[in-house]
């Protein structure tokens, strides 16, 4: 899709840059709306009834590759090879859309490879009992299984459960295996067994138990993993939402709330654009540099405790290579720690990493897809399809830099009337290459510029004179923040936002902004609102 | 589904599929055995996909003069639909493509079940037959975050009925399972100690997906999907234990090194063609054989000649058999595209006229000639001699099969290329034009009205309903 758009010609004559939010209506074709640029963009009122009605889950859903990992590996105290798992499909930049999460011959082949090649490395390290007393008969397999199932079941198992595995291990024994190979084996049943890869958090596994639901919600939501300890035994209580809110916060202190920021930031950033593009040549450089952008976005959102749009105006790098850092332009800064650009005013936070440039950059019109970046996934604006019949043709010479191309397609009658209004929010970022590099020549010998003007939602209209006056503004517009949030619960609740969630979103907004619009903010509305617990 | 049929395939016939030399057909040395002529002929649903649009110029006069030139000896054997409308855009055009669907903005979905699906299901009401209920392949090598340019077949939810392998080791994997790495009696020790986790874990799905279960129909067909890919786990577990059917060894990876290295438009290590090329075959020539050893009845093939912004390395051969070069080609191009790549190569025909438009439409031409050589490669090795089934007909003959492409020139759905089977003699053959207006979707519902299946939702239909008289015999 990222081709997309061009020269909306015609289109933007006849339907407007609207201005409205998006997340589209599934299930009816999108209406043209009137031209509202810069117009509030207020979501219904949030004194609706009966929230969180439409989140019930109809669908089980399948682990993601990176949870069911990550769950594994907090369950057995041994990391796997992830690189057996299959790639997850994503759908909008994130990978757990339950539309997406579909067992293909691809992913459950990838498991199989997996859980063997986890339980070949235990029986080769000598530890096929993770540590506890060898088992010889199927009485002891159950018990061995009941304990280690729980953290993979997300719940303790049943006894009839835990019986069917102590059966697996007799037959395993009768069909000639030593004990170690049959409770190795045993235990690769159990990685495939559905209890470990879909959400069945019942206690029998008939009926879905609410609060083990809630358990599994939270500490996937939060950890990206399933719930530990700790959160399991307060499962009962979880049903109110101060418990929730708890048990939220505490999460975000643990190690692994990082893995679910670097996800947001995966998606949201388009991160995973550099899967196929090798801007640098290197796909090792590549994700150091994701990794590079992913650490910034942890630092000002977990460890500084800032606001969502303070992103855009970090005063500081987190290269996390030495090749990274010079790419970053802070050569021989320490790899994983923070570097300080205060001053330098060719910085705007993540808009400027390397990473974010070559994934929205990557194209004949760079400056066209960062703009639309900025448009749709940080001001969540909307821009309508180029209507049947459309071309692309660019005015102007392909020849002139990104900007006067731009001024060109600004001046068309039929392109500026959708190009005008976003193609200034890039101008910021003309220097910076296809990659991230900076450039005050381009390829065709044009001077590069970075001023430019940024309209806000009130409409008033802010000149910047450079990357770091790009990100003040875009930092400064109350959109944002609320822009970033719908992509946090979109994450939460593993589907598209819909019309029918409008209540919903309301209300964890205001919530959000009541408590300070930062990460916790965000995650906290989002688990303390009706609508993260499953109701009958 | 039977699975009573041995074909042998050598090593050596595997490497030089993957090798320089790959004039000689691949699949001469498969030989389906005798007792395969004694069996009933399956329904069959199979389409392939020609990703990013072929030209309407190409299709016009002399249908088989150029780029399609490859497709002339199926003149006899296909419907070339000719004038198709379809729709504007990638999105839009990826939502109808098979679908009949229209669109809803910014979703990369789609509204309504691909037709493959929809007669899949007519001629299976209880559900696809196994091993491998749906098998897809493809030659995109990239990641795409449209997943209506990465998964083709959609079902009623509709949801992706499954993605397609993109390397020969991953689709190999799928038909065939892991290859054995120990001596045969270790091997026989392992595969009956995993048949039996097979076992368990399957009691575990059935017993979710079951009534007892307790959870919703959604989520038990999810539950029962996942049992039915277990089918192909509990095949690859046991080894290369296909009843009768054996496989050929793994291909080499190798091959997969250039997946990761084809897009960058700006990168020395550009994508060689000829290695593209070669591993189409492979992977062709993989599904082939699933399709005649029964292993599948449904699937289809992602033919995308290169990704967007790709640029070629090598050479191809023109439709007059010229040996054309992708570094000339680029340079004739390049006071019009910079880049000299496909996509803004692409962009530039609406752009120029007269000689610059021919330019830009021959170097877009040799970027769509290594597809469309694929498509050529898939329908030989279902109409070859390896391929007639039980009434003297080819698998071509038999099945239900479509070829397209959503876009014609540009991005432009005017002139959408499809192609159909005759389906045991139901359509016609050659190039049928069709009268201005007739959309896609009155083929697809030409085509569903001779299967008794039903149309595509008008709810969710783009353009005017009806259906395309002279299409079926």
């Amino acid at each position: 899709m990222r081709v997309l758009v061009r020269c909306l010609v015609a289109g933007l004559v006849a339907v407007g840059c609207d201005g409205v939010i998006q997340e589209p209506p599934r299930g009816a074709p999108d209406a043209p709306s009137p031209p509202s640029v810069g117009a509030p963009r207020d979501l219904p009122d949030p004194s609706c009834t009966d929230p969180g009605r439409g989140n019930a889950p109809e669908l089980v859903r399948r682990l993601t590759q990176a949870e069911y990992a990550a769950t594994v590996e907090a369950a057995l105290g041994m990391p796997g090879d992830p690189s057996l798992l299959a790639p997850e499909a994503r759908m909008q930049g994130f990978a757990n859309d339950q539309s997406t999460l579909l067992p293909t011959q691809q992913v459950v082949l990838g498991l199989a490879d997996y859980a063997r090649a986890l339980t070949d490395a235990l029986l080769a390290a000598g530890d096929p009992w993770l540590g506890r007393a060898p088992c010889a008969d199927g009485t002891c397999m159950a018990r061995w299984m009941q304990d280690v199932a729980t953290p993979l079941f997300r719940r303790p198992p049943s006894a009839a459960e835990a019986e069917t595995f102590g059966e697996l291990f007799e037959a395993l024994v009768a069909e000639g295996l030593e004990a170690d190979a049959a409770g190795a084996t045993t235990l690769r049943a159990r990685l495939l067994a559905p209890q470990t890869g879909y959400r069945l958090e019942g206690d029998d596994g008939v009926a879905l138990r609410l609060a083990l639901d809630g358990a599994s919600r939270a500490a996937f939501f939060v950890t990206g993993r399933g719930p530990d300890a700790s959160l399991l035994a307060a499962a009962a209580e979880l049903m109110a939402p101060e418990a929730r809110e708890a048990q939220a916060r505490r999460l975000l202190r643990t190690p692994e709330a990082g893995r679910v920021v670097d996800e947001l930031a995966y998606g949201w950033l388009h991160l995973d654009t550099l899967e196929g593009l090798t801007p640098t040549g290197d796909a090792g450089f590549d994700q150091e540099l994701v990794a590079s952008a992913q650490a910034l976005v942890r630092a000002v959102w977990l460890e500084d405790g800032g606001a969502l749009r303070d992103v855009f105006r970090a005063d500081y790098v987190v290269p996390v290579s030495a090749r990274a850092a010079r790419r970053l332009r802070v050569e021989g800064a320490p790899p994983g720690e923070r570097r300080s650009v205060a001053g330098d005013r060719s910085r705007a936070g993540i808009l400027t990493e390397p990473a974010l440039l070559a994934g929205t950059g990557a194209d004949s019109f760079p400056l066209i897809h960062r703009a639309l970046f900025l448009y749709r996934d940080v001001l969540c604006e909307s821009v309508p399809e180029p209507p049947p019949g459309v071309t692309e043709a660019q005015p102007g010479s392909p020849t002139d830099s990104e900007r006067v191309q731009s001024e060109s397609r600004a001046a068309d009658g039929a392109c500026g009337a959708c190009h005008a209004v976003f193609d200034p929010l890039a101008y910021g970022l003309e220097p910076f290459g296809f990659s991230g590099e900076w450039r005050d020549i381009d390829v065709h010998g044009n001077a590069t510029r970075t001023d430019g003007v940024f309209l806000d939602a009130a409409g008033v209209t802010h000149a910047y004179a450079d990357p770091r006056g790009l990100g003040d503004a875009i930092a400064g517009d109350a959109r944002v923040d609320s822009c970033v949030l719908r992509r946090i619960v979109r994450l939460a609740w593993g589907r598209a936002l819909e019309v029918s969630d409008a209540c919903d979103l309301a209300q964890i907004r205001a919530r959000f902004l009541e408590l300070g619009s930062t990460y916790e903010a965000a995650v906290v509305a989002i688990v303390t609102h009706p609508s993260f617990i499953a109701t009958d | 589904m039977t699975k009573n049929r041995t074909i042998r395939l050598s090593r050596r016939t595997l490497l030089r599929g993957l090798g320089a030399t790959v004039a000689l057909p691949f699949l001469e040395e498969m030989r389906p055995r005798a007792a395969k002529a004694q069996e009933a002929v399956p329904p069959r649903v199979l389409t392939a996909t020609l990703g990013g649009g072929l030209a309407k110029e190409w299709q016009a006069g002399d249908y088989f003069g150029s780029v399609l030139a490859p497709l002339r000896p199926f003149e006899e054997k296909l419907a070339f639909v000719r004038g198709l409308q379809g729709r504007d855009n990638h999105g839009p055009a990826n939502a109808a493509l098979m679908t009949g669907a229209d669109w809803i903005k910014d979703v990369p979905v789609t509204t309504a079940p691909t037709i493959d699906w929809t007669l899949a299901t007519r001629f299976y009401p209880e559900g696809l037959p196994g091993p491998l209920p749906f098998l897809g392949y493809g030659t995109r090598i990239r990641r795409e975050e449209n997943l209506l340019q990465v998964a083709r077949a959609w079902d009623d939810t509709p949801s992706p009925v499954g993605f397609p392998h993109f390397t020969p080791s991953a689709l190999f994997r799928a038909i065939f399972g892991r290859p054995p790495t120990q001596s045969a009696e270790e091997a026989a020790g392992e595969a009956a100690a995993d048949a039996t986790v097979v076992d368990a874990v399957l009691d575990q799905y059935r017993h979710f997906a079951g009534d007892a279960g307790g959870l919703s129909m959604a989520s038990r067909r999810r539950l029962s999907d996942h049992m039915d890919q277990i089918q192909s786990l509990e095949r690859a577990v046991g080894g290369l234990a296909l009843e009768g059917c054996d496989a050929p060894e793994l291909p080499p990876d190798v091959v997969l090194g250039f997946i990761d290295d084809i897009e960058p438009r700006n990168d020395p290590r550009r994508s060689d063609v000829g290695t593209f090329l070669r591993q189409g075959r492979v992977m062709t020539d993989l599904f082939v054989l699933a399709l005649r050893c029964d292993l599948t009845r449904f699937g289809h093939a992602v033919l995308f000649p290169l990704a967007a912004h790709g640029i070629w390395r090598g050479s191809v051969r023109d439709a007059a058999g010229r040996l054309v070069d992708f570094d000339a080609l680029r340079a004739s191009v390049s006071d019009l595209n910079r880049h000299g790549d496909w996509h803004n190569t692409n962009h530039l025909l609406p752009r120029h006229a007269g000689e610059a438009r021919e330019r830009a439409l021959t170097v877009a031409a040799a970027y769509r000639q290594p597809g469309v050589d694929l498509l050529a490669h898939l329908l030989e090795g279902l109409d070859a001699p390896e391929s007639v089934e039980s009434n003297g007909r080819t698998i071509l003959d038999n099945a239900v099969f479509f070829a397209v492409s959503e876009l014609a020139t540009n991005h432009d759905g005017d002139g959408v290329f499809h192609a159909l089977g005759t389906a045991g003699e139901r359509f016609r053959t050659g190039v049928l034009d069709v009268p201005a207006g007739a959309t896609t979707r009155q083929l697809y519902d030409t085509v569903l009205d001779a299967f008794d299946a039903p149309r595509v939702n008008p709810d969710v239909a783009f353009g005017a309903p009806g259906t395309l008289a002279g299409v079926r015999r």
